[in-house]
């Protein structure tokens, strides 16, 4: 927040924005390139966004398609896959909110309270290794514990237990995704919270404990409410991804039964833009769909995190 | 760090050996299932059918390898992973870092502008579509530049670089200011040399992630020797499940299906994760002091 | 830790180096200079076009089905010749089996597409559509007098004229499958059930040329309770993926299941919501409630199911294409250490005894070029393509070349010479993609009644082929070859492209794992489709019937 002193210390008057502009060439210079990079690549896909009220012709181009007004929308309403992967999408997102979500929390907090401090750095390196895999790697080697004739079922068969199969139970497929999604990131994601945990006030520690609260009551009373801004910011940034995500992870692990009711936002789009004849006019439609809702869903939770006295994504902007 | 000393004083509880336990049985959980992937790219196809959980290879063979590098083309992946990291990463570091240090400075007109410019692309994207077609009308298409490009820059590094230096003594950036040093010379010769560990963090994020790209090469390139490792990867493990020509009645084309498909695809995997897994113990320290700098204040 | 750095890097440059080394290891062939010479030269005679062609040319081809690593120009005798005979060079792009269909409509899509294009997939609706964006070039109005070798081939397969007569023009070449050695009048799949003749015995199983889909979960059943082989828990009495399940209990009896087809009074109907869909459907939940299909079948995929079979023993039955016979035997002599009497192949019937199946496209994959090629590169390219399905191409791509793969006899016949310690083969599988995908497949010299290659093992598998064939020909009805409506055929709209949204594989895959009541879950299946279904049905019935109402 500091910034936002200096900014509004030294906020330039109207008139000699020009040369304040002049006197700041230079940064404006090395901003130039990353600017040029957003604009290209960031930007002119969002103007490609046109296309979805066109009916695309490979040989024309974006610019000289033909406009078709809003029919691209209106197969879009009238497809029941499309709305099945919009609440399979939100489903799996809200659970993962509620499951994946606090899982790095509790690690950090866990990590924390390990006293061994060799120890616990080899832990977190062997937590963080599976975050720098591809899912390519992850998902296959999830499918070759999982399959029937996998490990896991080798040691329940060895236990005496009925062999089953996880990779197309429907029921057992989402508890996969929360799971494999844990194992893989949940290391990663909590060294964000071990962080902010290394940045606690000792003292408030020492007061606690002279006070004679026990160490579990520390972690609930202290270090908790400690990191709560952090949480916040990291629960704002998964919001963004709400109608997005797990494309990579589902996409390797799937198959014929699951296939449609793991069908995600994603993977949907994938499907229609590359597994039957194509209507780009048509995928760009879902594209523009799903930037529109997760802008608004984002922003809505940015707004309750500021009036909650977080500090919310854009406090930076500020 | 004082907490951890007052900690270590008091005798050990029943807590300490609850959250012990579980760590330890967790890191078991995460380690097992590289170690049997990796033992099973050592056995014969018999062995496995025994017994799919490996602890020690009893007949250890390095069929799966031969195999996998002599039609697997994964050299030619390595190669071309490596020449998107080659080229890429300096060119990704240069930006998010000029960029960074742009965003971190306190006052210049249109920085609030630029701000929302920038973090505007995290909440709202093209997609898939419309970035293809991009590179199709730039003439990228087949190209590495087309996947090089297509990556070059993460939103979310920049914030991280960018409330890493703005953390940075801001006198120090001031008196050379004063000193009338250029804003390039400040970026190289002061905020650089201080940056070290956030440097280091960006660099080694930016180099996992151009290591575990496919989805831009899968769209943009067409030729497989052109493919990064990834995508071979990806390739190898689903081809040796696809059917072969199924009307071919040739007895040699068919000699395909014979290979031991779950060891071919566990010892791509390992060739793959190899790097990866003889780095990145020695740079974990890096990254976590980078993250927890440029995080913290995030 | 900058010590221990150092080692880690050097660790895997190792690593990488020693790997560098295994791969460099790949044995070369090189031939005799006098043999390569002399078979060169006979080669050459073979070519009776009397073309000679000066102007080196390089033709860039993308196809699925090879081995980026392979050098496909130069790798083999019969690769050398074939480039240096046409002066010509392939610029290859291989495109992965995983995701092929994906890859090359995306190919086509960014307008990309290569001068020569081949496509094992073909959806006659996103053809036209593509051809009506002029992303695929027009061949010349007299390309069949010009190439008379490929205008043979294009007569052979059914669509060709349909595809030509919808778009006004020839855009696609199909790689015919049988075209020299039919075995009978009608062309049928390869598709074939192999079962494991000593279990059979062994549980009194009659071993016989075809087998219904009952009879196979008869012998199931009885090889799960008496496990003959001694498999144990292990045991996957009938191991194969969704794909060939669905042909065994569905396919085999009622074709249409997942077609739109047309009834005698010229109506319109989906197979799927037939009741004969659900006696399939029925009969493959029964197999898999019993435990006589793999419990993870959908997880499955075709080469998983072979290995189970023939490698590791496992299986008691799996359905692949007549051709995998060659895997099987060498997966069973090497992996189990059992002679080809351990297994037996037959044909798969319909439950009524019957051979069903539609009339077969008889292509497998299709040639595309880009609307951008050059001129000189299409007609070297018909060139080749043309000598490679003309009688001595075909000789040539099936048996190799003279001095190094066979030679004449004293008496005029000729035997196969090769010794494939001293030499690769001509006719190499390795570099097999680039004969036989241009124009033709070999499947149809599998049924050659005299073969070049009289050896024991080539021998076998034509017996193997044929009477899997002759079984299925053997048991013909009038009706059981169901034709396709060519009316119909290739007309396209919106209604008709949305059933392309229906994936059968992923429906039948949850009705037989799934739970509850089969017939009421299939009921709400088909209701749920309804609205893909219905306009499409009405549209046809529209368009085609409303001269007979």
């Amino acid at each position: 927040m500091s910034a936002r002193r200096t900014l509004a210390a030294n906020a330039p008057g109207r008139r000699n924005v020009w040369i304040e502009v002049l006197k700041n060439k230079e940064i404006y210079l090395l901003a130039l390139p990353a600017i040029a990079w957003y604009i290209v690549f960031c930007y002119m896909p969002m103007g490609g966004l046109t296309l979805a009220f066109k009916s695309f012709k490979t040989r024309l181009g974006i610019l000289a398609s033909p406009w078709n007004g809003t029919t691209n929308f209106e197969s879009l309403f009238r497809d029941p896959a499309f709305f099945r992967s919009v609440g399979i999408t939100l489903w799996i997102n809200f659970i993962e909110l509620l499951l994946c979500f606090p899982a790095p929390i509790l690690l950090a907090l866990m990590l924390n309270e390990l006293r061994m401090r060799r120890y616990k750095k080899l832990l977190q390196t062997v937590y963080t290794f599976p975050h720098f895999l591809s899912w390519v790697i992850v998902g296959s080697i999830v499918k070759n514990l999982l399959s029937v004739d996998g490990v896991v079922n080798g040691l329940m068969a060895g236990m005496g237990l009925d062999k089953v199969s996880f990779l197309g139970n429907k029921d057992l497929f989402r508890p996969l995704i929360y799971i494999s999604e844990i194992w893989k990131e949940a290391g990663w994601s909590s060294i964000i919270y071990l962080a902010a945990i290394s940045g606690i006030d000792p003292q408030l520690y020492e007061v606690a404990e002279i006070d004679g609260a026990s160490r579990f009551q520390r972690v609930v009373n202290i270090t908790l409410p400690s990191i709560f801004p952090t949480i916040a910011v990291m629960l704002i940034l998964q919001m963004g991804g709400i109608m997005g995500g797990h494309f990579d992870q589902i996409y390797n692990l799937q198959n014929d039964v699951i296939a449609s009711s793991a069908e995600t936002l994603n993977l949907y789009i994938y499907r229609i833009t590359f597994q039957r004849t194509p209507n780009y006019g048509f995928s760009t439609a879902v594209s523009l769909f799903c930037s529109v809702i997760n802008m608004v869903l984002l922003m809505s939770t940015n707004k309750v995190a500021e009036r909650f006295g977080g500090t919310g994504l854009m406090g930076g902007v500020k | 760090m004082q907490i951890r000393r007052r900690y270590s004083r008091s005798r050990l509880t029943l807590m300490d050996a609850v959250v012990g336990t579980i760590l330890t049985l967790m890191a078991l959980l995460v380690i097992l299932p590289f170690y049997n992937a990796i033992m099973i790219s050592f056995v014969t196809e018999s062995e496995y059918f025994r017994n799919p959980f490996i602890l020690f290879p009893h007949e250890p063979t390095l069929e799966a390898y031969t195999t996998l590098l002599d039609t697997g083309n994964i050299l030619a992946g390595y190669g071309n992973t490596l020449i998107h990291i080659a080229i890429g990463l300096p060119i990704s570091m240069f930006i998010t870092f000029a960029l960074g240090y742009v965003l971190s400075r306190p006052a210049f007109p249109g920085r609030r502008f630029l701000y929302v410019f920038v973090l505007i692309t995290m909440l709202f994207s093209g997609g898939m579509v419309p970035s293809f077609l991009l590179i199709r009308s730039l003439d990228l298409m087949n190209t590495r530049w087309s996947v090089i490009l297509s990556c070059l820059l993460s939103t979310y590094y920049v914030v991280l670089v960018t409330n890493f230096i703005r953390s940075l003594p801001g006198s120090l950036l001031e008196s050379a200011r004063l000193d009338g040093a250029s804003e390039a010379t400040i970026l190289v010769r002061i905020v650089l040399p201080l940056s070290k560990p956030i440097l280091a963090t960006i660099a080694l994020f930016y180099a996992v992630d151009k290591w575990n790209e496919w989805w831009n090469s899968m769209l943009y390139i067409n030729r497989m020797e052109m493919y990064p490792l990834q995508l071979i990867l990806q390739n190898i493990i689903n081809t040796y499940q696809s059917a072969t020509d199924r009307n071919i009645a040739s007895a040699d084309a068919l000699n395909r299906l014979k290979t031991f498909s779950m060891g071919i695809k566990m010892a791509a995997i390992v060739v793959t994760m190899l790097p990866i897994m003889c780095v990145f113990p020695f740079l974990q320290r890096f990254f976590v002091k980078g993250i927890m700098i440029g995080a913290v204040k995030g | 830790m900058k010590r221990k750095n150092l080692i880690a890097w050097l660790v895997a440059l190792a690593l990488l180096l020693s790997g560098t080394a295994l791969a460099a290891e790949k044995e070369l062939v090189v031939y005799s200079e006098e043999d390569l010479a002399r078979a060169k030269e006979y080669t050459d005679t073979l070519d009776t076009s009397g073309k000679t062609y000066d102007e080196h040319l390089t033709i860039e081809l993308a196809t699925e089905m090879l081995d980026a690593t392979q050098d496909y120009n130069q790798g083999s005798a019969g690769s050398q010749w074939f480039t240096e005979h046409f002066n010509f060079d392939f610029d290859l792009v291989a495109i992965p089996d995983s995701n092929a269909n994906d890859k090359i409509r995306t190919m086509i899509n960014s307008g990309e597409v290569p001068d020569v294009l081949r496509w094992n997939g073909f959806d006659i609706n996103e053809i036209i559509s593509y051809i009506d964006q002029g992303l695929f070039y027009r061949l010349p109005d007299d390309w069949e007098e010009r190439w008379p070798n490929i205008a043979h081939t294009q007569s052979l397969v059914p669509v060709a004229d349909a595809l030509a007569e919808k778009v006004d023009g020839t855009y696609g070449l199909f790689r015919v499958v049988m075209y020299h050695y039919y075995p009978g009048d009608v062309v049928v799949s390869h598709n074939s059930i192999y079962i494991r003749e000593d279990w059979a015995n062994a549980v009194g199983f009659e071993i016989k040329d075809a087998y219904t889909p009952s009879e196979l979960l008869e012998y199931a059943r009885l090889i799960k309770e008496q496990d003959p082989g001694q498999v144990g828990a292990n045991l996957v009495p009938i191991a194969s993926d969704t794909g060939y399940l669905a042909n065994l209990f569905l396919g085999s009896t009622y074709p249409q299941y997942n077609q739109i087809y047309r009834t005698e009074d010229g109506q319109y109907h989906w197979g799927f919501s037939d009741p004969q869909t659900l006696e399939g459907l029925k009969l493959w939940k029964e197999a898999y409630d019993e435990g006589l299909i793999s419990p993870e079948f959908y997880v499955y995929s075709e080469t998983d199911a072979v290995n189970t079979f023939s490698i590791s023993g496992v299986a008691g039955a799996v359905l692949n294409p007549g051709s995998v016979c060659a895997a099987v035997k060498d997966g069973f002599a090497n992996d189990q250490g059992l002679d080809e009497t351990a297994w037996h192949q037959a044909a798969m019937i319909g439950e009524d005894g019957y051979y069903h199946d539609y009339a077969n496209d008889n292509f497998w994959g299709v040639t595309y070029f880009s609307a951008d090629i050059d001129e000189k590169v299409f007609e070297r390219y018909m060139d080749i393509v043309d000598f490679m399905v003309s009688d001595n191409g075909a000789d040539f791509r099936c048996n190799g070349m003279r001095y190094i793969d066979w030679d004449f006899n004293e008496d005029g016949t000729r035997s196969m010479v090769y010794d494939t310690s001293v030499y690769r083969r001509a006719s190499d599988s390795n570099f097999w993609p680039v004969y036989t995908l241009l124009g033709a497949c070999g499947d149809d010299n599998g049924f050659n009644p005299d073969p070049v290659d009289a050896s024991e093992d080539a021998l076998f598998y034509a017996n193997q082929l044929n009477a899997v064939y002759n079984a299925k020909l053997s048991r013909l009805t009038d009706d059981s070859i169901i034709e396709r409506d060519w009316e119909s055929y290739g007309f396209s709209s919106d209604a008709q492209t949305a059933l392309t949204a229906i994936d059968y594989r992923t429906i039948m895959a949850n009705l037989v794992v799934g739970e509850g009541d089969l017939e009421e879950n299939w009921q709400s299946i088909i209701s749920e489709n309804a609205y893909i279904i219905d306009p499409a049905l009405q549209e046809l019935n529209e368009t085609f019937n409303s001269g007979a109402e």
